[in-house]
């Protein structure tokens, strides 16, 4: 039984794979949970980072202000003259960046090993 | 405050007005998605709905300072049914569009993807303005996906 403390907090993990710092996200992204991700992408692109991956691979929902928040990042990286990668392969998340055109947009890639 | 029938096909939920719970409100659908048979991608459209549509009445409520409870029911028949309840008029108000944000443009990172979405995915979907100045949401999904057009 899963404990309403499992439902509402992100796992939030941060690495490196060459060039790009990642952002390894876990959990379920929603109104509740997505401030707490901002933040994180605040911080982690606080220090003139221009690479940035964020790994959804273990996010286990995404809605509309979940995608508000990775578009912020796209913003901030792109003043920058940087690039944002998005690492996903779940089918009921990638169909969200396809239904706002979002997928067009995006650098989605199906494999962290791959940047 | 949560009634389910025996053999849960229907649920009504009503719940505080803050974001922490609308987690609680798609993991019920969700769960009555899936005892009506309800495949994954189906259930996966289901949650991602009640989300936005909860989403939605939580921060309207917040917004104009109301602090009613958001009432959820979701009903199974073959079909699914969701009829989602605030105390405002938001969607009445001119406030909310189906038109998407321009990322390109600068658009997006404060919202506006909520209500294309849902009206991308929902098999139908209905707004009313009720007697108390409050908005019902309806929408239904078939347990077959109907093709969706990427934008």
């Amino acid at each position: 039984m899963r404990k309403e403390q499992d439902l509402v907090d992100l796992d939030l993990r941060e690495s490196m794979k060459n060039d790009f710092h990642v952002l390894s996200v876990g959990g379920e992204i929603d109104v509740y949970t997505a401030p707490s991700l901002r933040e994180k992408i605040e911080e982690v692109l606080g220090d003139n980072v221009t690479m940035l991956a964020i790994d959804l691979e273990n996010v286990g929902f995404l809605d509309s202000t979940g995608l508000g928040v990775l578009v912020g990042a796209m913003k901030r990286l792109n003043e920058r003259d940087g690039n944002l990668v998005v690492i996903c392969t779940k089918p009921h998340i990638l169909k969200v960046f396809e239904i706002t055109g979002l997928s067009k947009v995006f650098d989605i890639r199906d494999d962290l090993e791959k940047l | 405050m949560l009634a389910v029938n025996g053999d849960l096909t229907s649920v009504r939920l009503q719940f505080p007005s803050h974001p922490r719970h609308i987690s609680l409100a798609r993991m019920l659908a969700g769960a009555v998605a899936e005892q009506g048979g309800f495949g994954p991608e189906r259930v996966a459209d289901i949650r991602l709905l009640v989300s936005e549509a909860c989403t939605n009445a939580v921060r309207a409520q917040q917004a104009r300072g109301v602090v009613s409870p958001i009432t959820l029911v979701c009903r199974e028949d073959g079909v699914f049914h969701v009829e989602i309840v605030d105390a405002t008029g938001a969607f009445f108000d001119g406030s909310m569009t189906d038109v998407l944000p321009d990322v390109v443009g600068g658009q997006g990172e404060n919202g506006g993807f909520g209500l294309p979405l849902m009206h991308r995915i929902a098999d139908r979907l209905s707004f009313f303005e009720n007697a108390d100045g409050g908005t019902t949401v309806t929408f239904s999904v078939r347990k077959e996906s109907s093709s969706i057009q990427s934008s």
